[in-house]
């Protein structure tokens, strides 16, 4: 009985809704053309009628007008325009929600005005994120900025959001992207240091962060491997003890000391445990290569990663 | 009024996931290279080319035996097998190949092998065979030089007697680098 009850109340403040909106409504015939035809995916002829709403007296005050004419903006964008950076109906459909945003009435569309703005800002992020793996010199300005308009649009959609999650995830990126540049040209020292110093930033926001330390342990073992390919029969042997030891000091006080770091944050973590044995292998530690390797097995037989990688 | 619908805001957060997880997935790996053989390898590969043998000793190929370690060998075999070694050419064998070899310059024997060692040093005794190892007291059972692994670097010691003896003569270079 209290559910029938419950339900009769929760329709009927749906109706009222309903009827409020369109008794809103009522007065904003080109507004509400411009979201038909939108809603038919007749975006130009939606976008035609909007740009009329909004320099209609007697629509033009009214929020709702605002949001539809950025909606429309947005549908195509999504349509015509996703992915590019440069999007004019990304921005139109910004300002105009934005707009809709200091309207008297924002309130009463306040939650899908803020939607829309979320896709929007959502959009941001994922260009920043794209774009930072195109990146071919030093300017991280691109994703920088996109990043920015993320943030600028999502303190809007969804006030007092944390963005740390985020600021990682673009410095993570920007730190693969610098990574996968050095692996192309390991001489090239500057896309090293700029990898390294990405994941450096993401541990001063955050020193739990059990990747950063493993990928920063990684750039630093791959360096060291660097210089061992580099013997060969042509090296004399003062070149190759220099060589050597210059190479394992960067293992034992520099990645050992990150892959341990990583390794307290995430001891059941199956690259992180591959990472530290070889490690220890590449330092001749017998006794401690031979703990992790159990460590593997164990984490094998208890499914908690696939043998096949850790092989 | 006309409701507009939004996309579903999950399914742009599945594209970004999806993203995410190609980026994830090129991440930064840890390379198989076995450092530690690459080192002794080059060690193998110095002594070598730092030695001097015997005249009768300088003829055909220059034999390099590896036993218990198969990337020291496979290493041997992919960077340094045809390499001059005077004027002779590096061959690398395994263990098996040994018994078939009239002549061993090098006999790497690894630790995994310890127990084999005393068997190599009497079938190898009174020849220029080089034993080389890397445990600790090996040079005591009869190995000629010793690989030492001092702050993770692979250093080496040597009997130089036990060289002299067999008639093996190591270069200014080995015996500068060797630790006393």
């Amino acid at each position: 009985m209290g559910n029938r009850i419950n339900w009769q109340t929760y329709i009927g403040v749906v109706l009222l809704w309903f009827i409020q909106l369109g008794m809103a409504a009522q007065g904003m015939p080109l507004t509400n053309e411009a979201a038909k035809l939108c809603q038919q995916k007749s975006y130009a002829a939606a976008l035609k009628k909007a740009d009329e709403a909004i320099h209609s007296d007697a629509e033009s005050r009214d929020a709702y007008t605002w949001y539809v004419h950025g909606f429309v903006h947005k549908e195509i964008y999504k349509e015509e325009e996703l992915g590019n950076r440069q999007s004019t109906h990304r921005m139109q459909a910004e300002e105009s929600l934005l707009r809709a945003m200091m309207a008297e009435n924002a309130a009463r569309h306040e939650e899908m005005i803020k939607l829309a703005l979320k896709y929007l800002a959502s959009t941001y992020y994922n260009d920043a994120l794209q774009s930072s793996q195109v990146i071919s010199g030093e300017g991280e300005s691109t994703p920088r900025k996109l990043f920015a308009d993320f943030e600028r649009l999502m303190n809007v959609a969804v006030p007092g959001t944390d963005f740390l999650s985020y600021q990682k995830e673009l410095e993570k990126s920007l730190g693969q992207h610098y990574f996968a540049m050095w692996q192309r040209d390991t001489e090239i020292a500057k896309w090293r240091e700029l990898a390294s110093k990405r994941y450096e930033s993401i541990i001063a926001m955050d020193n739990t962060d059990s990747d950063a330390y493993y990928n920063l342990a990684v750039i630093d073992y791959n360096r060291a491997v660097f210089m061992y390919r580099k013997l060969g029969p042509d090296t004399d042997m003062f070149d190759a003890i220099t060589l050597q030891e210059e190479a394992s000091a960067l293992i034992r006080t520099r990645a050992l000391v990150n892959m341990e770091k990583a390794y307290a944050l995430a001891p059941e973590k199956g690259e992180v445990v591959r990472g530290i044995m070889m490690m220890h292998r590449a330092l001749d530690h017998e006794k401690d290569v031979a703990y992790f390797k159990a460590e593997i097995e164990r984490l094998i037989s208890e499914g908690k990663i696939k043998a096949d990688q850790h092989k | 009024m006309f409701s507009l619908r939004h996309m579903p805001i999950f399914r742009f957060v599945l594209f970004v996931w999806a993203l995410l997880f190609a980026m994830s997935s090129s991440a930064q790996s840890i390379p198989d290279d076995n450092t530690m053989a690459m080192i002794r390898a080059n060690y193998l590969y110095q002594f070598a080319s730092n030695s001097n043998w015997p005249s009768e000793w300088k003829k055909g190929t220059f034999n390099t035996a590896i036993v218990g370690n198969p990337e020291v060998f496979e290493i041997m075999v992919s960077k340094y097998a045809g390499k001059p070694i005077g004027s002779q050419a590096l061959n690398v064998i395994g263990a098996t190949e040994m018994t078939v070899t009239p002549q061993v310059h090098v006999l790497f024997v690894d630790r995994s092998k310890k127990a084999e060692l005393a068997k190599y040093v009497k079938e190898f005794k009174g020849k220029s065979t080089l034993i080389v190892t890397n445990w600790e007291g090996a040079l005591a059972q009869g190995a000629h030089i010793n690989f030492l692994s001092i702050d993770g670097s692979i250093r080496f010691e040597l009997n130089k007697t036990a060289m002299t003896e067999a008639v093996i003569t190591p270069g200014i270079k080995i015996l500068q680098w060797a630790i006393e």
